[in-house]
């Protein structure tokens, strides 16, 4: 199991749990029990090829995945997972 | 009710009106998110917004409260996973009715849902097109701007593009064909400013009372087809500039139509005087009606944020890139001030229920 926490802004639109206990191996996992719990989400935070959104950060276990993590990336056993807007706009 | 919509780069404001005189202001919501336009179905009471999140990408949310509650929007506004080009703003909502609507997305290109924007999937054959390859990004971006189902002809659409030009379908986007012979590329070298496609057309609108009937601004120049869009007439020499980015037909008076000149560069209004201009002869001659609009000011209306309701006399709105809503509801003869100080105005819609 890993414990995902997400942007407040995303739990409220899609009326989530934060933070969520999931029972996932990858990051692409992670998207598609994401997207089952909650239709759509997984279009929020990833494009077409499964990489995460540019404006978004991810954190496993402390250290961020490199820009545009894509679903092979895996997420360890016991991590803490976070996911963050980066700081962007004007 | 009379309902105004602004879309900004910092969320959708709403206003309304029983009387288009007193303007009640509801507050603005997708706070701090770029809402590029908005459309509202008449049909089923469905207000869209194309909100175009720099953190969670574009998506096309729902209201059925007049933007008090949004769903998260529909699925499938995406190209494919191995496609060079990728959906990143959506820039167009039309909805036609029975849970038909279409989006113009950036990278250029044209989404369909049947079932009211739950499922969305791309009209296929308009970015297979042999000349999308000569479309390329305008200074906004490389998007689809405008969709128009022809009121005479269900299964005729029209689609523009930003540069790219307009494109006709006659059986419901099955089949394209570019419709810019005759409509001018002043950024191309002097012996190619004709090309079949390639054109920026900045916005076009059909006449819904005229058979064939297009008005058209172009990055220079303003058109007018009677043969839908087979062939145009450039009906903007009289304009102080004939550059612009919206164009808004009259619901009833074929004739007439509306513009607001801007200079080609820095795009606000020739000697810095906010003016719309109208014409009632089919583009022969163009009248400024600018009677409190601002002046100097300098800022410009881009190609979503001039609009009109259906009302007689005519109401017309718009909002500028610093900011300000003004309305007419004498048809241009004379404006006032809905609102000033918001964020930079992408869209302006006026909806009635």
């Amino acid at each position: 199991m890993v414990t995902v926490y997400l942007p407040d802004d995303l739990t409220a639109e899609f009326g989530a749990n934060n933070p969520l206990s999931l029972d996932v191996q990858t990051l692409g996992d992670l998207l598609s029990e994401l997207d089952r719990r909650y239709a759509g989400m997984a279009g929020w935070l990833s494009e077409a090829d499964g990489q995460v959104r540019p404006n978004l950060g991810v954190f496993v276990a402390g250290r961020r995945l490199p820009p545009g993590p894509d679903s092979e990336s895996s997420i360890p056993s016991g991590s803490e997972v976070w996911i963050l807007r980066a700081i962007s706009g004007g | 009710m009379l309902h105004l919509l602004v879309g900004t780069a910092k969320g959708l404001f709403r206003f309304h009106s029983r009387d288009r005189r007193r303007w009640e202001s509801l507050g603005p919501v997708q706070v701090g998110t770029p809402v590029y336009t908005s459309a509202y179905s008449p049909d089923d009471g469905t207000l869209y917004a194309a909100v175009n999140s720099e953190f969670y990408g574009p998506s096309i949310r729902r209201s059925r409260d007049w933007g008090e509650t949004w769903d998260t929007g529909g699925v499938g506004l995406q190209y494919g996973a191995e496609d060079p080009e990728k959906v990143t703003r959506v820039w167009s909502i039309s909805p036609v009715g029975d849970g038909l609507v279409y989006a113009g997305v950036e990278a250029s290109g044209l989404f369909r849902s049947t079932d009211g924007g739950d499922t969305w999937s791309e009209v296929t054959a308009l970015r297979q097109h042999p000349t999308h390859e000569t479309w390329e990004p305008g200074y906004g971006g490389k998007c689809l701007h405008t969709i128009a189902v022809d009121p005479f002809h269900s299964e005729r659409i029209y689609i523009a593009c930003s540069a790219g030009g307009i494109y006709r379908s006659d059986d419901a986007g099955q089949r394209w064909m570019p419709i810019n012979q005759g409509i001018r590329a002043d950024f191309l070298p002097e012996d190619q400013r004709y090309p079949v496609s390639g054109q920026c057309v900045h916005k076009f609108a059909v006449s819904p009372v005229r058979a064939g009937r297009i008005w058209l601004q172009n990055h220079g120049g303003v058109y007018r087809s009677d043969d839908g869009g087979s062939s145009w007439q450039s009906v903007g020499d009289s304009l102080p500039s004939d550059f612009g980015f919206s164009i808004v037909t009259h619901p009833e008076d074929a004739d007439r139509a509306y513009v607001i000149p801007l200079e080609g560069w820095p795009r606000w209004s020739p000697d810095n005087a906010l003016a719309v201009y109208e014409t009632q002869d089919a583009g022969a001659t163009w009248t400024p009606r600018r009677q409190g609009l601002p002046a100097p000011t300098y800022s410009g209306v881009l190609r979503d944020a001039l609009t009109r309701d259906t009302a007689a006399p005519l109401g017309l709105y718009l909002g500028t890139t610093s900011g300000s809503v003004f309305h007419s509801a004498d048809a241009g003869q004379s404006w006032q001030v809905v609102a000033e100080h918001l964020p930079r105005i992408y869209s302006v819609v006026a909806a009635a229920d």
